[in-house]
């Protein structure tokens, strides 16, 4: 298959908005396409390569995508730079690049499926010292035989940032419909909610028909997605909707893991599919040690604890560990885990996703024996609002974000990937009170991407240290604005604009463009957290990392009344970071 | 195994000719010489080199290959003056190449082949073919730098031309058939190239080389010379510019 017959197919999905169009035209080239394809088309579609839980990423970082088409097309570097900055899309960019070169190259050969989808595995392959050049090399060599649309989509798959607009759930109608009928949705559901790997699905469903869909089981090793939670906001519409009783559990504020266990391995998932057993090798030990059968899928939530207090610490605390490849060891010292344990979807050979949550309860409670790192969750089937709102103030005392409500009945099954009212979250926004809003200064910003391409995407906004007389990054401020305002940040800001850092700013990230320390704008954060990137208050709390704000909007008002220097303080946050730490009173 | 002396003069001739083009190379070593092909990382052009054994002092190899980076090559160089010898062996244990070059040692790291594939020589059948000095193709270039950044080579039974036109400027410089060493075009063919590849391709060319030029109609150029005192030879291929309309 030639890639060129893909690139069709994405440019007619891009034409359209209409998912049961887009359905249509994935299922028109299903229909027509070899088995050996299936796959490798539903990864590419969708902006991978491979199934979320495999461990290689596209992401090109943007400056080393540059470097590459410029080597591979010998553009002109001051004008893709100039075409950089107003356009912000490099699909486009590519693009143009492409249509105005009129240099040709000595050897040409069309680019096939495969051989677009063997370089771009082999870019997400190549790790450690010398990758950049090997990424480069491999994507060059596509990049060299690439007509103008090929290379666009080629740029947009590369850099993590496909955008087709294809959500799995029109991946899934589009397959029912070219190897079964519509009505096997479900059927098709099941199979990606079970196995998390669509283009396998695919590929199945293309050799086999649907048939071959009933020989897909849970298996060890294929996660399984989330069964997801709807949210009500009291305890007696929680209780009317599950029939008045319920099963409520702690709703811990860690990071949910899923534990693939057999003979003795454990690999972890995030809910994001991710593989995260490197990063855990302490609730890979602990997990080891409390298994008691041959292999099972467990569910849990992995919080920090306080090893000085035994207190649950937020869930900033472990996303320390995320990512992390060097000193994991001093992480794992600093913030030990211990993770709760909630639901078991598989065991020793039965799938259990289709049993009762009583029954997955008790063998979980069959497989598992407590240990000071593993426990369950806490639990109580609860029929009397005033008891659950009691147990909520505990729940929230013992640092968790709130209940958990899940339905006993017959029904109440493991629904893999979907939300719904079988699982009823009850919590409370204590954390996201940031009681006031900040007024922060604008000192640098970054261009915009996709529709904000041309104008300014991001503001780096700092709060002021009086002591040093300097301005701290605290945030990369980007919602809040209307189309009006942002039209008319540059004017606001341009007459400010820096060649350079400006001296009294401390920054730890490179922004696009600096200013001049002098806009003052209001706004308003969910929360403030441990950032190791921003500078405000660096090290105060703990070394190598300063005090970040979450979720920041912009208020819509320029506090034109205010001096740079009078913006808020590094002390402030400080302060209220420290307040907001507190426990709620019950 | 690769062991041999050379001229410095000599090895700079070589050098030159490759790092126009790359900045590391992965030389071919046989028992009586060596061999090059090397695409430039746009696929724009490609040197594809052979230098005889001959061509050094003393040569000693069995079949092998070598990934070098040019630049330290040329570092070496920069050391050396015209009439130096320097002195060459690979290190197979540490794989690493051994220059001397009077008292000086220089050891250096081979680059590694692993990804670095021949380039296959496109096959072009080019109708025109003529040949002229390299001193004529310069005054050529040197005229065409401040009128365009692309230049056309135009043949015909009558002679030869480069010809580059700019926004407001052009300029041309013909050679007649008298003042051609040799002239075989039957029809007339034109193409056109970017300038600053095909300057830097014959910048590299030693000074007083006769050139052969094997020209087609919006075709790849081939350029034919010797180095090493003829005991080398060199194909340089160079792929055309669509003309914007």
């Amino acid at each position: 298959m030639l890639y060129h017959d893909l690139v069709k197919v994405y440019q007619a999905l891009e034409s359209t908005t209409s998912r049961l169009e887009m359905a249509d035209i994935l299922a028109d080239l299903f229909r027509s396409t070899d088995c050996a394809h299936i796959r490798k088309i539903v990864y590419m579609t969708q902006g991978t390569i491979v199934p979320d839980f495999y461990p290689e990423k596209l992401g090109m970082a943007d400056k080393l995508y540059i470097r590459t088409l410029l080597a591979a097309t010998g553009a002109n570097e001051e004008s893709v730079r100039k075409l950089w900055a107003q356009e912000g899309d490099l699909g486009t960019i590519t693009e143009k690049v492409y249509e105005n070169k009129r240099q040709t190259t000595l050897f040409s050969e069309p680019l096939t499926l495969d051989r677009v989808y063997d370089a771009l595995l082999k870019v997400a392959r190549s790790e450690g010292s010398g990758s950049q050049e090997y990424k480069t090399r491999y994507l060059a060599d596509i990049l060299h035989d690439a007509k103008p649309a090929e290379a666009r989509y080629i740029a947009r798959i590369v850099t993590g940032r496909m955008r087709l607009g294809v959500a799995s759930q029109t991946v899934i109608d589009s397959l029912a419909q070219a190897f079964a009928t519509k009505q096997d949705k479900a059927a098709v559901e099941r199979a990606f909610n079970i196995t998390s790997d669509l283009g396998l699905v695919g590929e199945t469903l293309c050799q086999k028909g649907i048939a071959g869909l009933e020989e897909m089981h849970v298996r060890v090793g294929n996660p399984i997605r989330a069964m997801l939670a709807e949210r009500l906001p009291s305890p007696e519409e929680i209780l009317d909707r599950m029939g008045g009783q319920a099963m409520f559990e702690y709703k811990y504020d860690g990071l949910r893991v899923q534990a693939h266990i057999q003979d003795g391995k454990v690999t972890l998932y995030s809910r994001r599919l991710e593989d995260l057993t490197s990063q855990f090798p302490d609730v890979v030990k602990a997990l080891k040690e409390a298994f008691t059968c041959s292999s099972a899928i467990i569910e849990g939530e992995c919080v920090p604890v306080d090893i000085n207090t035994g207190e649950l610490l937020p869930f900033q605390e472990v996303s320390h560990r995320r990512g992390r490849k060097h000193g994991l060891t001093e992480a794992i010292e600093d913030y030990p885990v211990r993770i709760h344990l909630f639901d078991c979807l598989y065991l020793d050979g039965a799938d259990m996703t289709d049993e009762p949550l009583p029954d997955r309860r008790t063998a979980l409670t069959r497989c598992v024996k407590i240990t000071e790192d593993v426990r369950f969750s806490e639990a109580r089937v609860l029929d009397d609002p005033a008891k659950v709102q009691e147990f909520f103030i505990e729940a929230l005392n013992a640092g968790c974000e709130g209940l958990m409500a899940k339905s006993l009945g017959d029904g109440s099954v493991y629904r893999a990937g979907s939300r719904g009212f079988l699982w009823i979250k009850y919590k409370k926004e204590y954390r996201s009170e940031m009681n006031d809003t900040v007024d922060l200064v604008a000192v640098g910003a970054f261009h915009g991407r996709g529709r904000r391409g041309g104008m300014y995407g991001a503001l780096l906004m700092a709060t002021y240290n009086e002591e040093e007389d300097r301005f701290e990054t605290v945030s990369k401020l980007g919602s809040g604005f209307d189309d009006a305002t942002l039209a008319l940040l540059p004017e606001r800001l341009d007459r400010y604009r820096l060649h350079d850092r400006h001296p009294l700013v401390e920054s730890k990230m490179e922004a696009d463009v600096w200013f001049e320390p002098a806009l003052v704008l209001e706004v308003l954060g969910a929360e403030i957290s441990l950032s190791p990137i921003h500078t405000c208050a660096h090290g105060r709390i703990r070394d190598g990392a300063g005090l970040a704000i979450r979720f920041p909007r912009f208020t819509g008002t320029f506090r034109d009344d205010k001096r740079p220097r009078d913006a808020t303080t590094s002390q402030e946050l400080y302060d209220m970071y420290n307040a907001q730490m507190k426990k709620v009173e019950g | 195994m690769f062991h041999a002396k050379i001229k410095s003069e000599t090895l700079k001739g070589v050098v030159d000719v490759v790092s126009t083009l790359v900045d590391e190379a992965k030389f071919n070593i046989f028992s009586d010489g060596i061999e090059l092909k090397a695409v430039d990382p746009a696929h724009v052009a490609m040197v594809d080199m052979k230098v005889e054994k001959s061509a050094f002092e003393e040569f000693s190899a069995d079949e092998t290959e070598l990934g070098i980076d040019l630049d330290k090559i040329k570092e070496v160089l920069r050391l050396s003056r015209a009439g130096d010898i320097i002195e060459m062996e690979q290190d197979e244990a540490k794989n690493r190449l051994v220059l001397h070059v009077g008292n000086i040692t220089r050891r250096m790291n081979l680059v590694d082949t692993a990804g670095m594939s021949d380039p296959k020589v496109p096959n072009l059948s080019l109708p025109a073919k003529l040949s002229v000095t390299s001193d004529e193709l310069q005054k050529g270039i040197r005229a065409a730098e401040s009128v365009s950044d692309h230049i056309a080579l135009n043949a015909t039974p009558d002679g030869f031309e480069m010809y580059s036109e700019g926004d407001t400027d052009s300029v041309s410089l013909k050679l007649p058939k008298d003042l051609l060493i040799s002239l075989e075009v039957t029809e007339k063919v034109k193409s056109l190239f970017p300038l600053d590849y095909f300057s830097n391709m014959v910048r590299s060319i030693p000074a007083g080389s006769v050139v052969t030029i094997n020209l087609g109609s919006d075709f790849p150029v081939k350029l034919e010379f010797e180095i090493a005192d003829k005991r080398g030879n060199v194909n340089y291929l160079l792929a055309p510019r669509i003309e914007s309309d």
